[in-house]
């Protein structure tokens, strides 16, 4: 009966969050931790700040799979595989200056954009806890890529190369310095970029970022 | 005979229901609780964000937007603009501005004297007008799209329809339109965007329609622009349907400028002025004053502060 479901759904919706609450108390109390305010003593921030972390996420990263989903409108007459390779060449490069191949634990991350158009950098630079990793960064040992796939979407009109979307999902384990030991980040939406004198640059995004703790 | 029976199997079947709906709940209860014997948590969504932008360093950008009256086999670019409409783009603010120039405007065109402004591209094509454009708002047009009826047509078919809002009960070449949004197919837009007779207020009201076909048209195709490969797709039917003079590069940029624009800071506004006579010739005399404040207004973040 109707009357069932209205009555029985918000119990289970209730059910369902408290679960969530009472399940993530822990993690996310650990997540949102900040050293800087952390009630751990004095000392313990110290060491783990200060000393060289011990490094036990070492598994090789997940290679950068690039696929060409869509083409739309006359390109120039170079192979599909070489422009594809041409254009995820700066997404590449994006993940690994903003998310791998980063000193961890790391504050700076300022060479996150060196792939992207200069009149970009401001505004990804005001973004950047969604465009690098310098939300986690600080709290972070090491980090290794479970994922990093690229969908190239490409216009061209009249012979030449136009833009091109490349819809991207980067998937992140990293070790943390304290607390639970692994934090899970995935990274995904679109790029936008356009060919110049210098190679493809991305001159725009959508992204949206997710973090799960355990 | 058959629904006597049917009573009872269905309630078994909702006391199953109850059964399986407990059990789900004392499952979900038993997670809840926190097991001190349990020291590996369960994973948790902690942080979750979105975030968008482009390129923005070129400021305001402004389009000029032309709708060719070119029957079949007439040159696109020197035939009359039946639609003209200047939009104004902050890509940093997320705003925009159409200004639609009523077709019948009598303006000065450089280099051709004074006319109609519809008759500057006959003259002089796209350039012309935006000269046109230029002379009269003070506002250098960046580019300028021309589009003719069929390309229209194509454009919104080829995206399956856009949505707009109608203003006024309009019932005119074959087609009726009550006040309140509508979804077009390619015919219809077209319609829609030439239709003047019935309108309270003529040319300028329909000049305001097309404005509203703009800013409609920008929230059609946001709607669907999750889809893998539909900006693509859209761009290439507009590069397609249209003549600029983008290269593709160009118009790759424009395009994903103009779609950060959010419509709900879209403003529609149409330049006033009075229907009058230059001869026998019925012309639409601007009121200048209006002009200039709207323009200054407008130029520098493609926002309306004081009214259109």
């Amino acid at each position: 009966m109707p009357g069932h479901r209205r009555t029985r759904l918000p119990a289970l919706l209730g059910l369902v969050l408290f679960a969530c609450a009472a399940c993530t108390s822990d993690a996310d109390s650990a997540a949102d931790e900040d050293p800087a305010t952390s009630t751990q003593p004095p000392s313990a921030v110290a060491k783990t700040t200060t000393s060289t972390p011990v490094v036990t996420l070492r598994r090789a990263d997940a290679p950068v799979r690039i696929r060409v989903d869509q083409v739309r409108g006359r390109l120039p007459d170079v192979k599909q595989a070489l422009l594809a390779k041409a254009i995820a060449a700066p997404v590449s490069a994006w993940f690994d200056n903003a998310f791998l191949d980063v000193a961890y634990p790391a504050t700076d991350f300022t060479a996150a954009f060196a792939s992207w158009t200069p009149g970009s950098r401001d505004q990804s630079h005001r973004d950047r806890d969604v465009t690098t990793n310098q939300a986690l960064g600080p709290r972070l040992a090491a980090v290794v890529a479970d994922s990093r796939q690229v969908s190239l979407s490409i216009f061209g009109s009249r012979g030449q190369s136009g833009g091109a979307t490349a819809r991207v999902r980067l998937e992140l384990t990293g070790q943390r310095l304290s607390g639970p030991p692994r934090i899970h980040l995935k990274v995904w939406g679109d790029l936008y970029l356009t060919p110049g004198d210098d190679g493809w640059r991305i001159f725009g995004y959508d992204l949206h970022r997710s973090v799960l703790d355990r | 005979m058959n629904r006597a029976k049917a009573v009872p199997l269905r309630r078994r079947l909702h006391a199953l229901k109850r059964t399986i709906g407990l059990a789900l709940s004392l499952i979900l209860l038993s997670l809840a609780v926190p097991d001190s014997s349990r020291l590996e948590a369960q994973y948790a969504l902690v942080e979750l964000g979105g975030v968008h932008g482009v390129d923005a360093t070129d400021g305001v950008i402004w389009i000029l937007a032309l709708g060719s009256d070119a029957r079949p086999g007439e040159p696109v670019l020197a035939s009359r603009s039946d639609a003209i409409q200047l939009v104004g783009i902050d890509a940093a603010t997320r705003s925009a501005v159409t200004i639609g120039v009523p077709r019948d405007s009598y303006v000065d065109i450089p280099g051709y004297g004074s006319d109609k402004i519809n008759a500057a591209m006959t003259y002089g094509g796209p350039a012309a007008t935006a000269d046109a454009i230029a002379a009269l708002t003070g506002i250098t047009p960046d580019y300028v799209f021309v589009t003719s009826f069929p390309g229209l047509i194509h454009m919104v078919g080829k995206i399956n329809g856009i949505r707009a809002r109608v203003t006024y009960e309009m019932a005119d070449q074959g087609v009726t339109f009550a006040p309140g949004m509508h979804k077009f197919t390619g015919g219809e837009a077209l319609k829609f965007a030439r239709i003047r007779h019935g309108l309270p207020r003529g040319d300028f009201d329909r000049s305001f329609d097309q404005g509203q076909l703009l800013k409609g048209g920008l929230a059609t195709v946001l709607g669907k622009l999750g889809r893998p490969g539909f900006f693509e797709r859209a761009i290439s039917h507009f590069a397609r349907y249209t003549d600029t003079n983008l290269n593709p590069v160009e118009l790759y940029r424009l395009g994903r400028t103009v779609l950060e624009v959010n419509p709900a800071r879209v403003r529609v506004c149409v330049l006033d002025g009075d229907v009058g006579f230059v001869g026998a010739a019925s012309v639409v005399f601007l009121d200048s004053d209006a002009v200039g404040a709207l323009s200054e207004d407008v130029r520098h973040d493609a926002r309306v502060e004081g009214g259109c």
